[in-house]
């Protein structure tokens, strides 16, 4: 029993650690490469995790192994775009200005049903609106309309907006100050504690959520237990 | 940008290293076993029960030794195997049995030879 629960302690930090290192890209839409990674890995964890007769290395060692390479690949690949076609392979444009590229979509193994299933999904019912439509190399894709068939945006109406959108900073988070958020924004202590205070409340440890935004814009959220 | 070769690079060159010295280690071991199995076997043609009991504690110990490295490396099945053998080695040196514990050397050699082997790198291994 304690075998098994050091040995699930020690392969998912393992994990952890190796998925941090390999990026964001990893954790969200994956390409095939990486999908088989990813599948390889879980195997290689789940079987030392319930087979105590086989070592903890056994399972470790092909892990970090499979993790370095994936790193060293991904390395290799940012500094040659010959090795990113070879390993990601490249995009394949199904539909180039409003023509159905058959040979490609043969060339895919994509069929006109999915084709059509993948355009409704982004709603797209017209198939002459689209003007391309790509296959990425993580088997999304990517659809464009023809202009006339987009809403217009404000600058193509020739009308000023005013720019609102601002990234908002966190200086409390649960009770807990931010201080390096602070910094950045060029405030310091003295200031969160007067809009603590301006707030209603007498210390951030009241506080769920306190940012601001670029607009000057204070949001301060109470921790409900404190109200 | 370059800690991502560097990282990755020395990682997998220090996995292949420990590979190698593992080997080689594992090698010497049995090897060093496999010399005093012989001894032991000259000393049960001579019905020298005194030494083949001596030899066979002082490979006991040098096995105990060792058990905890093995476990780590290899499968366990393998290191039962072993610990059985031994076992009965011991029951045939206490009978004075040289039949049966020329037979049980014999066993214990080759699944000795097995630990060495399984942890080489050869063609053979990795196909």
């Amino acid at each position: 029993m304690a075998t098994a629960f050091i040995r699930t302690i020690v392969l998912y930090f393992l994990i952890m650690i190796g998925l941090r290192l390999l990026g964001k890209r990893q954790i969200g839409e994956l390409e095939p490469i990486e999908l088989v990674l990813t599948l390889l890995i879980s195997d290689l964890a789940a079987v030392p995790m319930q087979d105590f007769g086989i070592p903890l290395l056994n399972g470790v060692i092909p892990i970090v192994t499979l993790l370095s390479l994936s790193m060293l690949l991904s390395w290799g690949s940012v500094r040659s775009i010959r090795l990113r076609r070879l390993i990601c392979g490249s995009p394949t444009a199904l539909i180039l200005d409003g023509k159905v590229q058959q040979e490609a979509m043969r060339h895919n193994r994509f069929t006109l049903d999915e084709l059509i299933e993948e355009l409704r999904s982004q709603g797209v019912t017209d198939l002459t609106t689209v003007k391309y439509a790509v296959l990425e190399t993580d088997g999304g894709l990517s659809v464009l309309l023809y202009p006339d068939e987009q809403s217009a945006t404000p600058k193509q109406l020739g009308k000023p907006v005013k720019d609102d959108t601002f990234l908002p900073r966190i200086f409390i988070n649960d009770g807990r100050v931010l201080g390096e958020n602070l910094a950045l924004a060029g405030l310091d202590g003295a200031w969160l504690q007067k809009q603590v205070r301006a707030q209603g409340y007498r210390a951030p440890s009241e506080i769920f959520l306190l940012s601001l935004d670029g607009a000057g814009k204070i949001l301060c959220i109470g921790k409900e237990h404190e109200q | 940008m370059k800690r991502f070769f560097w990282i990755p690079f020395l990682l997998l060159l220090t996995l292949f290293t420990a590979t190698l010295v593992n080997a080689a280690v594992a090698d010497d071991l049995v090897e060093n076993w496999c010399a005093s199995l012989d001894d032991l076997q000259r000393s049960a043609q001579t019905e020298d029960w005194p030494t083949v009991r001596d030899s066979l504690a002082a490979l006991h110990e040098s096995w105990d030794a060792r058990t905890a490295y093995f476990h780590i490396v290899l499968q366990h099945d393998v290191l039962n195997d072993v610990e059985a053998l031994l076992a009965k080695a011991d029951i045939f040196a206490a009978e004075q049995d040289e039949g049966e514990l020329r037979a049980c050397i014999a066993e214990l050699r080759s699944q000795l030879l097995v630990l060495s082997e399984i942890q080489k790198i050869s063609v053979k291994n990795i196909l």
